[in-house]
């Protein structure tokens, strides 16, 4: 009989495992062998799409048969700070929460974007119609003697900007010319059809890749990469929009931020991973976890652990194994049309109608205890052992 | 007894060479019983105690592994559902898998009370063997 060395096989399959991490973490290393990629093979792959092709033909019929020349695209230069005035018709207000909170924090001057502006040449000022948050930032920095300016005298101080001359004409554009393309360029890179908001799964990367492959201490960092490696060693992972229906992936990046306490003191890396290994162990094959369905079983660990009741797969307190049956014969699969939402928002919406509510606004709140409630029916229609549940302070404001 | 007290064992058994392991807070209660079903003595061949979170996840942690290589194989080496694991893996590695478990991650409650030919000197209740009943006249 041949003899297995269980020992070398757990270290072959953790090599593999360590492989396959490597991986999935530099998804983009190509033949070419690293993760730059010049821009024509990305490119190539879109270019003649439908999609794509649709778009280029309402391009081609604005444009009428002209063509852009390379001084349409206005041109990039410094621009003195007290050449810069501000359109207040146009521009948002000082966000003073955001420059305190969020830029002056992890401010950097390498990562400053250019602000726009329109040149009038008759004058020699400029108006910025994007890039306020960005001036006000340099200038409280100047004030309070954080950045070095010649002579103490902040308006020679120059700043990167995109110009645009006032009398610049393009063809196939929808404004004229000077603040009419203020007006329009700020609402387009600012408004719902302008840039496209990034999906949190690329925010959650970037944080894990600051950790795990540029040595970043940033907290949020961190945390993202304790939580990234806690998926993948359960065989899940975080999931962009057009991934959240593939097996092993959880979409809801931002629930699981909010139930890991992810960049804050209480973050609690052990909790989150124990709610993966659940939902892994017994899930794993369904398309995706429903977000509804995840927050509900993030907030059962996280709360099973705060009353300290002992979990496993057998554990006379709370039986994963149990639990897990449980959902499936009650819930079925767990996919994003899954089941449970439905069951819950129905049962909420009978509840709310019966207290008199006439509207049944969805709310993550009610999951879990329609879930443990139904649980505890469940148990007690089968005759198994319930266990320790835990206390919800919420229970009796839904069952 | 402190009830949040768990020994992890494995027993090798004697006549299929088969592992076999397992978690309780009785050493000489579960002996008792193993003995009983099978109808000849048996020794455990390794002992850990520790608190019951830490021995559960020992456990755990093997029974997940075991999986893991039999998913990689593409065939059993455990016996059904049961926390046995068939004779074709040497004892040895599976003893020293378990103490790779524990250097490596944090199991800072768990001794390891007997293991291969070195017997700690530390007293755990499968000394209490005063139970047993003598029936000879």
């Amino acid at each position: 009989m041949s003899s297995i060395n269980l020992l070398a096989a757990v270290q072959s399959l953790n090599a593999k495992n360590m492989q396959s991490l490597m991986l999935k973490t530099t998804k983009y290393q190509t033949n070419t062998g690293g993760n730059l990629v010049p821009i024509a093979d990305l490119v190539n792959k879109v270019v003649g799409s439908q999609t794509i092709k649709d778009g280029i033909d309402i391009r081609k019929a604005k444009l009428a048969g002209a063509k852009y020349k390379a001084k349409h695209f206005g041109r990039v230069g410094m621009v003195p700070m007290g050449l810069n005035d501000i359109n207040i018709d146009i521009q948002r207000e000082i966000e003073q929460k955001h420059i305190g909170n969020n830029i002056l924090p992890i401010f950097d001057p390498r990562i400053t974007q250019p602000i726009n502006v329109i040149y009038y040449p008759e004058t020699g000022r400029y108006t910025c119609w994007d890039g306020l948050q960005t001036l006000s930032t340099i200038l409280i920095l100047i004030s309070h003697g954080l950045i070095e300016v010649e002579n103490e005298n902040w308006e020679t101080f120059e700043v990167k900007a995109n110009i645009i001359d006032a009398d610049l004409i393009v063809p196939g554009a929808s404004c004229t010319v000077a603040e009419a393309v203020a007006n329009f360029g700020f609402r387009t890179l600012n408004g719902p059809t302008g840039r496209k908001k990034v999906d949190p799964y690329y925010v959650m990367r970037s944080e894990y890749h600051g950790a795990k492959l540029y040595s970043s201490d940033l907290q949020e960092d961190l945390h993202s990469r304790d939580m990234w490696e806690a998926l993948l060693r359960h065989n899940m992972h975080p999931a962009d929009e057009n991934n959240k229906l593939k097996p092993g992936h959880i979409a809801h990046i931002s629930g699981m931020k909010t139930k890991a306490g992810h960049d804050k003191e209480s973050f609690n890396i052990d909790t989150f991973e124990a709610s993966i290994d659940f939902l892994s162990a017994h899930f794993i094959k369904d398309n995706g976890i429903n977000s509804s369905f995840y927050m509900a079983i993030a907030e059962l660990f996280k709360i099973l652990d705060e009353q300290k009741i002992k979990i496993g797969s057998k554990s006379t307190q709370f039986s994963t194994d149990r639990f897990a049956i449980f959902l499936k014969d009650r819930y079925g699969k767990v996919d994003t049309s899954h089941s449970f939402r439905k069951i819950a928002a129905k049962r909420l919406e009978h509840t709310r109608t019966k207290l008199g509510y006439k509207t049944h606004t969805w709310t993550d709140d009610c999951s879990l205890p329609y879930m443990l409630d139904d649980y505890e029916k469940y148990c007690d229609a089968c005759g198994f052992t319930l266990g320790k549940l835990p206390v919800l302070d919420n229970m009796k404001e839904f069952v | 007894m402190n009830e949040d007290i768990r020994y992890f064992y494995m027993w090798v058994h004697p006549y299929t060479q088969k592992t076999c392991y397992g978690v309780t807070d009785t050493l000489s209660r579960r002996k008792r019983n193993y003995q009983g079903h099978n109808g000849f003595d048996i020794t455990w061949n390794f002992i850990a105690r520790g608190s019951s979170d830490d021995i559960e996840k020992l456990e755990g942690t093997l029974k997940k592994k075991v999986a893991l290589v039999e998913q990689d194989l593409g065939r059993k080496i455990s016996y059904g559902k049961y926390e046995w694991i068939e004779a074709e893996v040497e004892y040895s590695t599976i003893e020293a898998l378990i103490d790779n478990f524990l250097e490596e991650d944090n199991y800072d409650s768990v001794t390891i009370i007997k293991s291969g030919n070195v017997e700690n000197n530390v007293e755990y209740d499968d000394d209490e063997e005063d139970e047993e009943v003598d029936n000879s006249q």
